[in-house]
This record gives structure tokens, C-alpha cells and sequence, in this order.
């Protein structure tokens, strides 16, 4: 008999990543953008605070740093200052960093570690008329920049061959178009079919008059290009984007094939007879279903299952950026055509299919999938396998894989991550991290956004007598409209700092706690329109974070309307303007009210 | 009037579905919502025309909040004695279910216990059921926990007040083990006729307990297993695999990875894998393939271990992997971490209301997210700040 004893887990020494030496060198360079800037604050005393900042050796400024002349002396100046962070304050990140990016990776600093502190669109323009207030918010702006980067994360370089052929899985009317394109474009492509065509009677689409279909069944069969599979079914799929293998099974034998795109099209071509009046309707449908009554087939069910794709409620395949990309399906590498999407009109089942095939073809000539864009990584020896990361994910890129020992822990696709940051938002043990994304920055940001320091003893007491306003600002809706509002010259309270996320699904309800904790009065999140998430749904999760979020203040007798989400689209400046004012008028009523006595601020009267 | 569980257990996805608060509370106000998910129900009172919803968490004596195995940190229960475990006759088997089954019959043969509540399985349709069994023909007709979740304790009523019986055996998941020993830590005279009817509570090696809706969805549509041709459930040695062990004696294989989505979600953030807080815990894990792990950690889970050796029904022999036990611990307890988590959500949430909580608060919250250290004083001249 052994004797054991189970001592109770040590935790990890948690101490502080990061002491003063450890911390990195940064420059900070204020940008004059001509005299826009220039003209409004008073530059020398934002550099002598700047220089008070943690990590801060380096600060200048220029008239146009994002001239020739001026990225040639930013390159000097990361060499010669030998700079490991590099923060530029001038106008919005969204225009100019991804230039001032490449121009650190020249001069030998990863793309990752340059920030853009955005002054002229949130500070010069918009409250021109307040330039002692601009000061204050610029230097603030330019802190939570500082204090962001010196404890980014940088984004990972993944690259992965393109396999150089395609599956298409269907031959109704755009199955075979899309067959022929890409073969005649000089791309392999083998053509799965549930039955066999040749032994088939004809359907409408067959006996239609010009023939389509018979010219292009004798292509298909002639092409050497081609190669196709009768009475066959897709089984099993694995691997990722661009080297996908498929398992196809034909007459009950399994054969897996590599390839490298996957185009998903309806099966069989029916005319649907009207309902109400029973005629055989002039539509053509891939697929026989000219309504929404009409369901389509279990092997669509089938295939959305396998290749992980959303279904919208008829069981179409779901376009989750309609707008922007229409015809594509969250996946790279999978594409959807004809009435696997909808059924349509035979015209515009050519067109959709087209535009598939030019959009496959440019996925396949990129020859590899390059990578330098934030993914998920997944911290092993914190992960608890939970599995709620998985239920989240969008593409589906996260699996569980058995551990060392007895728990699945979870694991991140690359190739199918899109960066949402959803999973890193849900994850209970904070195991995920997103780079350039991820917590800890995001939370530095809110702690500078005010103050210096962790607290509300930290947070000065006076916002110009308006209440501090942290807005957590989705890339795609809010901080396009806040910097939209700046050039439109429309007046929102200087009090609001705005913290840009990648998307709203990146909300963690702990960075409102936190910021309340901090003193700030009230947190605002912008996120997109309903169903204009570039990230599948990211703006029903924070919005269900904020309700529950909402309801837990109100439990403990503080105000929800502490919290404001409020969803616009990426060009309404207006909203965003009207909605920042309205919120610091319901906080500055609120102010009174709220629980939280602000130490300092009440004793300074 | 304790609405901890309301704020504190079920919106953040704690519970872990034993059933002890339903079966505890005072003003029989709480109910199962169909989706395995407690909930205060509202009693509704009319007179004549008018209706008045009650609130019934007045004046009632706080028993949920006193035995919910989710609102206490365990520690573990160090184990006196581990074991590597045989059921004898008339099992002959290492199953951990048998090894269990051989130390009841043992104990309500020679008087130790007079009633088991146990998770089971209705063998037709596998649904899992709570029952309290008080004969040894029962026992050993039974199969005996499945890893399919049904609310274990709420049948505690049943034996203590209708059944009267006096020396209870609670067997079950390693949280109905921690509510049991809350039960047995409070001194709460409410909870005496609970606390003095419960003799052992037993535990089974735990990585996540499924939600019965697995034998449909999964079992039944993707594999087309049918319930009735199941004869058990096992979980392989190494964890990996759910065996569905048939009638026929034939084997199907589903890799955890699939199960994993019907896991409970309270068992996300349970830590607890060896059973650290029952009187005996048993498992496959670290055991040879005829046997299964049996940690003994207390007296009384001693006697009825000696008393299963003695009326040879039980051997016990044989080593143990501890180095397996170990890990296995080691890789639960990281969720430590996300308790803590959770917990600082809560502290922060208090803080704000309560500003004397607010130190801790930022202090929990700077060391679990390792914030950079920064000086909390102002260093800033700010020139350009009006409104003082």
C-alpha cells in the first residue's frame, strides 16, 4: 500500500511580468501634419510629458513623418535610438499604419510594434474649439498608445502551401460552369456527382432549347483537366484552407484527394411548378426550390456539417458578409455557388458562379497562404479544457486535442482563425491570447486613459468637468464614425477616449469592470449594424455580454446605464457624435447617483 | 433571504447540478427548470380578485447558500491509503462501478448502511436517475453511474423523511461528494436530520459529467447506437475514448473530443478529480486493467473498505501509479486560475458598490492579468488641465 499526500496546488509565481528594466525602449513621434497639429496644441510641453511616460527614451517631432523624407528619418531614428517600440501620434491609424508599419519592418522592428496615437481625428478636429482640452486628451491619447505597446503581443508569421487543384462538389447547371472555368483556367478539378448524369433522364434544365447542358456534359467528360466522379459522395473532411483533403466515397470505397479549393454547389436541376397556380415556372433552380417553402437537400445539411459552414434558417448556406463579399462563405477555400446559397435564376446563377471562379482562382494563384495577421494562440499550460472557446468560434477553428495527461485541451486552425478575438473574450481561465489584441494591452490602454496609475485615486478629477467616457470602438463601425465625426467637425464631449478594438466580439465585460474600477464613469462600445459584422456575429455577442453585464451592475445597485452599446454603421459620424453627448449628459446626471464615492474628488469638493 | 446562488452560482455558469439546494430549501421554492438549471419559482398568493407574487427568500433560513458545494474553496482530504481495487465475487470484475457495488452490498449486508443514494440509469431508454436503493438485490441489479448528469441529491428527501432511513451511502460525482461534506461542516440545526443521516459518501474519478441529451443527439443519431443495446458507458483508461459497451458484448468507440460539447457547464470550472472530498474515491485511472484506483481518505471510508475485505467481497492489493494520479490532478487544478477569475469578477463588482473591497479588488485583478507594475502616483503636471 503506498501512502500518498495530496498537497494543494502551489499557484504560479503570478508576480508582474515586468519590471523597470525589462521595459522597452520606446520613441514617440509627434506628427505637426503641416500646422494642423501644431496650430492647436502646444507641442513642447506634450513632449516634455511624453517623457515622463514609462519606456519613453526617444521623442521629436515632425512636420510630415509619413512623407518620403520623413519615413527615411524614422528609419534613422529606430536605428540610431535603437528603438524596440515605436509610437507615432498623428492622424488615424486606419489611413497610415499600415505604412508606417512597413516602414519599421525596413528599418529591421516587427510591424507589430508600432502604434498609432490618433490626435488629429480625435483631438485637432473634433474639438478644435478646446484646445486646452485637446491637450490634455492628446497626451492621453498618446499615454494609452505608450502603454499599449510596451506590452503588445507581436502577431506571428504563418504560411502554408496552396495545393493547385479544386473540388466541385454538385453538377447542376453552376457545377459544371464552375467545373469548366477553372479547368479551362488551368486548374485541376475533380467533379464529385451524387448520381450518374449520363443515365439520367432529362430534367427542364436539360431539354431548355440552346442545348447548355449537353454542350457542357461532352466538355466535361472531353476535358483533360477534369476528372469526374459518378455516384460518389464527400464523407470526411480535414486539413485547412488551401490543402484540404477529402474523403470521397464511390460506390462504397473511400479515396481521400487533396485539394486545395472546394466549391459547394446545388445537386440536380428541377423546374418547380408554382404552388398556386401549378405551372411549371420559367425559374431555373440548381436545386428545385424557387421558394422558401421549399427546403433544400439533406446533403446540403450533410456538407455544412463538414465543412463547418452556418446555415441560415431555411438551411441555405449563410453569406456572412453579404454586402462586402457577396457569394463567399466564411471559410477561405470553400466557396458556395448557385442554390447552395439560394435558389436562383439561371442568369444569375452564371454570374454568382463567375464570380466564385474568379474568386477561387485568385485564392489558388496566391500559390501560399501568408499570414502575418493576429491569430489565436492558445496558452497550453493554462488551458483548462472548459471547451467554451469552441462553442464560439465562428469558423469553427479551435479543436480539442488530448493532452498529456487526462483533459482535451484546446487548439487553434491558423488557417481558419479570422482574428475575432471572440474565443479570447469567452475563455474562463484567460488562456487565449490574441495578439496585438490581446488582454493585457487592452486593459493598460483603459488604465492610461485617464490617470497613471491602477485605481480611481489615480484618475485625476476633472474631465473639463464632464465625465470620463471610455468608448471601446469597433475597427469597423465605431472608430471609422468617431474619426468621421472628427473631420466633420461635429462636437462630442472631449472626455471620451476611444480604445480601438478589432472587432466587438473582442468586448470583454472584464475591461467595462475595470474601467469603472478605475474611475471612469462610464463605458460606451460601439459595434457594427446588425448583420454588418465582418466576423459573423460579433456584434449579438457583446451585445449579449453587455445585457448580462448590465444586469449584474443592477443587481449590486449600480446604475446599468453605466454601460452603453450602441451599433452604427462604419459612415455615420452623426450618430456617433449625437450618442457620445447624450451619454455624457445621462452620466453627468448619473454622477450624483453613483455608488462609487470618487475619494479625492468629493473631498477636493 | 440569500439570493447568493442567484448572483453568485447560476449566471456564472458554476453549478454543478447535485441538487442539494432543491432538496435543502426551507421554503420549497426551488425547482428544476428543465435544462438542468435550479431556479427560484415564484409563488403566486390571490386573494379574491387580486394576485400578489410572494417573495418567498424573506425570513427563510439561507440553507442553499449553506450547502452549495460552489460557493467554498476545498481543500483536498489527503488520502490515507490508495489502493489498487478488485471486485470479487459475484462480479469478478475491476470496473469501478463493480468495486463501489461490492462495498454497498457489503455495507447494507452487515447492517453498516441502510440505504444508497445513487446515480443510475433506466436501462431502457439510458436516461439517468436519481434512486435511492435500499436492498443488496438492487445494488447489484443496478448499473450504477453512467457519466450522464441527473440531479443525485434531490431524492435526499425521499430517504431521510419518507424512507426514514438513518445510514445513508451517497454515491456520485466528486461535487455531490464536496455537498455532502458541506453538509457535514455546517452546524446549522436545520440541516441536523440531513448531516446525521449520511454515513459515506463516495466518489468517481471525474473529468465532466454529459447531460443525459448525449445518448440522443449523439449516441442515437450520429452512431445509431440504440439506449436499449447499451449494457454501460465506461470511459477508457486513458481518458480518451467513451466506450459504449453493448449487450452483444461488442464495443463502440467515441472519441471524448465529441462528447465533450454535452459536458455539463458547470463542470468547466470544477477542479476536483480524485473525489478529494468523499470518504473513498474510485477509478480507472492508474489502475491495472483488471482494477480500479481506490483512495481511502478518511476512518470511515476505511471501515467500509476492511468491511468489504472481510466479507470477501472486495480485494484490495497491488499498486498504484501515483505519478498518473498526480498529472491528472495538476491538469484539473489549473482552473483555478479561472475561478479566480470569476471570483475577482464578483470582488469587482462588490467593489464598486462597496469601496472598502476596492483595494483587494485591483490588487486580485493587476495579479491574475500580471499588469505591468505602475506607480500609482501622479507624476503628471498637467498644464493644459482646467476645470479644477
Amino acid at each position: 500500500m503506498t501512502q500518498l499526500k495530496f498537497h494543494r496546488m502551489e499557484e504560479a509565481a503570478l508576480d508582474s511580468i515586468m519590471d523597470e528594466e525589462s521595459i522597452p525602449r520606446v520613441g514617440v513621434i509627434v506628427c505637426g501634419c503641416g500646422s494642423e497639429i501644431d496650430s492647436v496644441l502646444a507641442i513642447d510641453d506634450l513632449l516634455q510629458q511624453i517623457n515622463s511616460l514609462p519606456g519613453v527614451v526617444y521623442t521629436a517631432t515632425r512636420p510630415f513623418p509619413c512623407s518620403k523624407d520623413g519615413r527615411q528619418s524614422l528609419r534613422q531614428a529606430i536605428k540610431r535610438q535603437d528603438l524596440e517600440r515605436l509610437v507615432i501620434a498623428g492622424c488615424t491609424p486606419r489611413l497610415i499604419e499600415s505604412l508606417f508599419r512597413k516602414t519599421a519592418e525596413n528599418a529591421g522592428l516587427h510591424p507589430s510594434y508600432v502604434s498609432i496615437a490618433n490626435i488629429r481625428e480625435q483631438c485637432i478636429y473634433a474639438h478644435a474649439d478646446q484646445p486646452r482640452s485637446a491637450q490634455r486628451k492628446a497626451f492621453d491619447l498618446i499615454a494609452m498608445a505608450v502603454h499599449k505597446t510596451i506590452c503588445i503581443t507581436p502577431a506571428r508569421h504563418y504560411s502554408s502551401k496552396i495545393n493547385q487543384s479544386a473540388m466541385v462538389v454538385g453538377r447542376g447547371l453552376s457545377g459544371l460552369t464552375a467545373a469548366l472555368t477553372l479547368a479551362n483556367n488551368d486548374i485541376d478539378v475533380i467533379l464529385v456527382d451524387r448520381a450518374d448524369f449520363l443515365n439520367e433522364p432529362p430534367s427542364p434544365f436539360q431539354a431548355r432549347e440552346d442545348n447548355l447542358h449537353a454542350r457542357q456534359i461532352e466538355s466535361v467528360l472531353t476535358h483533360n483537366r477534369i476528372r469526374y466522379l459518378t455516384c460518389s459522395q464527400v464523407t470526411d473532411v480535414s486539413g485547412t484552407p488551401g490543402d484540404y483533403l477529402v474523403t470521397v466515397s464511390q460506390n462504397g470505397q473511400a479515396t481521400p484527394y487533396e485539394v486545395g479549393a472546394v466549391v459547394l454547389t446545388g445537386d440536380e436541376e428541377v423546374a418547380v411548378a408554382d404552388p398556386r397556380t401549378g405551372n411549371l415556372q420559367d425559374v431555373l433552380c440548381d436545386q428545385g426550390i424557387a421558394l422558401s417553402p421549399y427546403q433544400p437537400d439533406a446533403y446540403l445539411d450533410k456538407l455544412a456539417v463538414l465543412f463547418h459552414l452556418p446555415q441560415d434558417q431555411d438551411g441555405y448556406l449563410l453569406e456572412p458578409r453579404v454586402r462586402l463579399y457577396p457569394e463567399a462563405v466564411v471559410n477561405d477555400g470553400v466557396f458556395a455557388v448557385g442554390s447552395a446559397h439560394r435558389p436562383a435564376e439561371m442568369e444569375e446563377l452564371l454570374l454568382q458562379t463567375y464570380v466564385s471562379c474568379g474568386r477561387i482562382m485568385s485564392f489558388l494563384k496566391r500559390e501560399s497562404i501568408d499570414k502575418l495577421a493576429p491569430v489565436a494562440e492558445i496558452d497550453q499550460a493554462l488551458c483548462t479544457g472548459c471547451g467554451n472557446c469552441i462553442k464560439v468560434c465562428p469558423t469553427h477553428s479551435i479543436d480539442m486535442i488530448q493532452g498529456q495527461s487526462n483533459l482535451s485541451l484546446a487548439s487553434v486552425d491558423w488557417a481558419r482563425c479570422i482574428g475575432c478575438g471572440n474565443c479570447v473574450t469567452a475563455c474562463t481561465a484567460k488562456a487565449i491570447r490574441l495578439p496585438e489584441w490581446d488582454d493585457l494591452t487592452l486593459l493598460n490602454q483603459i488604465s492610461s486613459a485617464f490617470g497613471n496609475g491602477y485605481g480611481p485615486e489615480s484618475t485625476p478629477e476633472c474631465f473639463d468637468n464632464a465625465p470620463g467616457i471610455l468608448a471601446l470602438a469597433c475597427d469597423w463601425s465605431a472608430y471609422a464614425a468617431a474619426d468621421l465625426a472628427g473631420i466633420r467637425g461635429l462636437p462630442y464631449p472631449p472626455s471620451v477616449r476611444l480604445i480601438r478594438l478589432n472587432c466587438s466580439a473582442r468586448f470583454d465585460p472584464n475591461m467595462a469592470l475595470w474601467a469603472l474600477l478605475n474611475g471612469i464613469d462610464g463605458v460606451a462600445l460601439g459595434v457594427c449594424s446588425l448583420g454588418d459584422c465582418h466576423y459573423g456575429h460579433g456584434n449579438l455577442w457583446a451585445r449579449q455580454r453587455v445585457i448580462s453585464l448590465k444586469q449584474q451592475l443592477a443587481d449590486r445597485g449600480i446604475d446599468p446605464h453605466r454601460i452603453r452599446l450602441f451599433m452604427l454603421s462604419g459612415d455615420d459620424a452623426g450618430q456617433f457624435a449625437s450618442e457620445m453627448t447624450e451619454f455624457a449628459q445621462e452620466l453627468r446626471y448619473l454622477k450624483d447617483t453613483f455608488k462609487i464615492p470618487k475619494y479625492q474628488k468629493q473631498a477636493a469638493g | 433571504m440569500s439570493k447568493r446562488l442567484e448572483t453568485e452560482v447560476w449566471p456564472q455558469e458554476l453549478c454543478a447540478g447535485c441538487g442539494l439546494c432543491v432538496a435543502a430549501c426551507s421554503k420549497q421554492v426551488l425547482r428544476w427548470n428543465g435544462n438542468g438549471q435550479p431556479f427560484r419559482d415564484t409563488i403566486i398568493k390571490t386573494v379574491g380578485y387580486t394576485k400578489v407574487a410572494l417573495d418567498s427568500c424573506t425570513f427563510c433560513d439561507e440553507l442553499c447558500a449553506e450547502v452549495c458545494p460552489r460557493l467554498v474553496h476545498w481543500t483536498p482530504i489527503d488520502a490515507r491509503v490508495v489502493v489498487a481495487a478488485h471486485a470479487r465475487r459475484p462480479f469478478q470484475s475491476g470496473a469501478p462501478n463493480d468495486v463501489i457495488k461490492s462495498i454497498l452490498a457489503a455495507g447494507l449486508v452487515s447492517g453498516l448502511l441502510d440505504g444508497v443514494v445513487t446515480l443510475d440509469v433506466e436501462p431502457w431508454s439510458l436516461k439517468p436517475i436519481a434512486c435511492v436503493v435500499d436492498s443488496v438485490e438492487d445494488i447489484l441489479s443496478g448499473i450504477g453511474p453512467q457519466y450522464l448528469w441527473a440531479p443525485v441529491l434531490d431524492v435526499l428527501n425521499e430517504a431521510v423523511f419518507v424512507r426514514r432511513m438513518e445510514k445513508l451511502a451517497i454515491v456520485g460525482t466528486p461535487c455531490i461528494a464536496q455537498a455532502i461534506r458541506r453538509l457535514k461542516e455546517t452546524d446549522n440545526p436545520r440541516l441536523k436530520y440531513y448531516r446525521e443521516s449520511v454515513a459515506l459518501s463516495i466518489a468517481l474519478f471525474c473529468t465532466g459529467i454529459y447531460l443525459p441529451e448525449l445518448i440522443d443527439e449523439l449516441l442515437l443519431r450520429k452512431y445509431e447506437i440504440w439506449p436499449e443495446h447499451v449494457r454501460r458507458l465506461e470511459v477508457s483508461k486513458d481518458e480518451r475514448w467513451l466506450r459504449v459497451i453493448l449487450w452483444d458484448g461488442a464495443e463502440r468507440r467515441i472519441a471524448r473530443q465529441e462528447a465533450e460539447p454535452y459536458t455539463r457547464a458547470g463542470c468547466a470550472s470544477c477542479t476536483d478529480y480524485l473525489g478529494e472530498s468523499a470518504d473513498l474515491a474510485v477509478g480507472q485511472l492508474a489502475a491495472a486493467d483488471d482494477a480500479s484506483t481506490l483512495l481511502i481518505r478518511t476512518r470511515t471510508g476505511d471501515v467500509f473498505v476492511r468491511n468489504a475485505t472481510l466479507m470477501n467481497l472486495l480485494e484490495t492489493d497491488g499498486d498504484v501509479d501515483t505519478d498518473a494520479l498526480l498529472a491528472a490532478t495538476h491538469e484539473k487544478k489549473k482552473r483555478s486560475r479561472a475561478h479566480a477569475l470569476k471570483e475577482t469578477q464578483v470582488l469587482i463588482l462588490d467593489a464598486l458598490a462597496d469601496p472598502g473591497k476596492r483595494d483587494e479588488a485591483i490588487q486580485n485583478f493587476i495579479r491574475l492579468y500580471r499588469m505591468p507594475a505602475r506607480s500609482n502616483k501622479k507624476q503628471l503636471v498637467l498644464d493644459g488641465c482646467t476645470g479644477c
